[in-house]
Order: structure tokens, then C-alpha cells, then sequence
């Protein structure tokens, strides 16, 4: 069923680009659960640990994968589309989403390094915890539209 | 959207909760096998606990949206295409191999639960249980059948 989301002999740089995106959304899922976990523990060493998790997941798995989608993305859209003026909206949609949704990601991994460096001392923030924590999950919220846009294709 | 694209979008997003969810899942199992306290084993596997639940829905809905997909597939894809047939075999046998390594996964998560009251000293029976090479063993050969089934719906080998 997944192919059909766009008919073509471009497999390969189909598969690449689900994976990048399973990948992606399972990253954030984990920054999500860790962040928020974070933000409600009343233990200072788990609270330490669980933004040390966010952190390194949003650096080694998020960020990589939001390129990653990006530039296989960005390839499959340039064979199907070929002239920039016959790109839909819903991918030009897609594409801003998943842009601002990087920048995003990489503000919020500067912020997990300013936590992460500050937790041991116990000098976090609770206002930083807590944006750290309500950032995730918009990410995956805003992910989750561009889903139902590449699946959906809305005219 | 033509009701064929809004099943396309739920059969999609029950995938990610499916996959990801997975991964997720696997992620903190991951961490949670290289913590020593009992208390961190617990806190890593209990986020775990909602991942399941999520994976579980994701699992039923990437199947039941994609059987429903075939009924007014506009590619003529239908139910008895050996592709189909072979990821809704897949997907049985995935379920069937991630069921046990769960089980063995709450019993470790309860065992860490336990040892976090009673003390929080590391223990080798813990790590052992967190570590269990039949659950691991059982989870990577589910997620492999997993990978598999998306490579039959990129690819869908025999199509027309």
C-alpha cells in the first residue's frame, strides 16, 4: 500500500526515505517520553539521566533523520515533479513543515546540551525543563501532519 | 480526499505507530540493559509500558486499513496478490515472536521494580533478566519480519 503513495520505479529512494522517516518519528518518540518524564521527576539523578537520553537521541537520531528525510525527499520530488512550478501544494506544505520542524529540533538539542550540562549541579531551569518537555511533542504532532499530507495528497 | 486516500492516511499512520513504536520500544530496552540500578532499569523500561499499547493499535490498524485498502484499490491490487499474502503471513509470525519477548520484558520490568524498593543495589539476576538472550533474540527476529513486510510494500514483488 505504502508505494502507492507515489507510483514509481524509484523504490529504493522510497524505502530509504520510510525508513528515514520511521526512524525519525521513533527518535522523537523517545526525545518525547524522556523529556516529559524529565519534567515530572522528583528525582534529580533520573531527571539528569532522562535529559542526557533526550539529548543524545535528538543529536544521534532526530537530526540525522530530518536530513535524511529532507535529501531523499527532496530527490523523490525533483524525479516526480520535475519543474519546481509543478510541485502541489501539499508537498510545498510538507516540505516548510519539515524545514522549520529541523530548525526546530536542532534549537531544542542546544537547549538539552544547556540542561544536560547544568542538571548535575542542579542549576536547571524550570522554565527551560519545561519548554524542553512541551517541544518534543509538537515536533511529532507537526510530524504527524506531514504524514497524513504525503499520504493523503490533499488537492 | 476520496475515502481510498483517508484509508491510505490511517493505513500510514498506524504503520509509524506500528514501526516506530517498535523502534521506540527498542530504543529504551536498549538503554535499559546498559543501566545498573534497578531504579533507572525500571524508569527506562517503564516508559516502555505506553509504547505498548501504541503498538499494539498500530499493529491492528496497518493490517485491518490495508485489507481494507484492497477492496477498491485503483492499481487493482487485491487480498489474494502473493505480495499481500506474504506481509499478512509476516505480520502473524512478527506478533507471534514479540508476544513472549513482552512478557519476558514485564517480568524484568516488575523483578526492577522491586529491587528499586528494596535497596537499589545493582544485581546480576536483574541484568540478566533485563539482558534475556531468548527475549532479545525473539524481538530482533520480530522486528526483522517487520522490515520485511515494508519491503514488500515498496517493492510488491509479482505485481502487474
Amino acid at each position: 500500500m505504502v508505494a502507492a503513495i507515489r507510483p514509481s520505479d524509484w523504490n529504493w529512494l522510497l524505502f530509504g526515505h520510510l525508513l528515514a522517516a520511521f526512524a525519525l518519528v521513533a527518535g522523537l518518540t523517545v526525545v518525547t517520553l524522556t523529556s516529559l518524564a524529565a519534567a515530572r521527576s522528583r528525582s534529580g539523578a533520573h531527571g539528569a539521566l532522562l535529559q542526557t537520553i533526550a539529548f543524545r537521541t535528538n543529536l544521534v537520531v532526530v537530526i540525522p533523520a530530518f536530513v535524511a528525510v529532507h535529501v531523499l525527499g527532496g530527490i523523490l520530488a525533483g524525479r516526480e515533479f520535475p519543474g519546481a512550478s509543478e510541485e502541489p501544494g501539499w508537498l510545498d506544505t510538507s516540505f516548510v513543515i519539515t524545514t522549520v520542524a529541523t530548525v526546530v529540533a536542532v534549537a531544542l538539542a542546544l537547549l538539552q546540551y544547556v540542561l544536560v550540562r547544568r542538571a548535575p549541579a542542579g542549576r536547571a531551569g524550570d522554565l527551560q525543563v519545561r519548554a524542553a518537555a512541551c517541544v518534543p511533542p509538537l515536533v511529532l504532532a507537526a510530524l504527524l501532519v506531514v504524514v497524513v499530507l504525503m499520504a493523503g495528497k490533499p488537492a | 480526499m476520496s475515502t481510498y486516500e483517508w484509508l491510505l492516511v490511517l493505513h500510514l499512520l498506524a504503520a509509524f505507530c506500528f514501526v516506530s513504536g517498535s523502534v521506540a520500544a527498542g530504543v529504551l530496552h536498549w538503554l535499559a540493559m546498559r543501566r545498573e540500578r534497578p531504579s533507572e532499569i525500571a524508569l527506562l523500561l517503564g516508559l516502555v509500558r505506553p509504547m505498548v499499547l501504541v503498538i499494539g493499535l498500530g499493529s491492528l490498524g496497518a493490517l485491518g486499513f490495508g485489507i481494507w485498502l484492497t477492496r477498491d484499490d485503483p492499481d487493482g491490487v487485491a487480498l489474494g496478490d502473493g505480495w499481500v499474502v506474504a506481509a499478512i503471513v509476516l505480520w502473524l509470525a512478527a506478533g507471534a515472536l514479540a508476544g513472549p519477548a513482552g512478557k519476558r520484558l514485564r517480568q524484568a520490568r516488575e523483578l526492577a521494580e522491586r529491587m528499586a524498593a528494596d535497596g537499589d543495589r545493582p544485581s546480576e539476576t536483574l541484568h540478566a533478566a533485563v539482558a534475556d538472550r531468548t527475549a532479545l533474540a525473539l524481538n530482533y527476529a520480530s522486528f526483522a519480519l517487520v522490515i520485511a513486510i515494508l519491503v514488500l510494500m515498496v517493492f510488491k514483488p509479482g505485481a502487474g
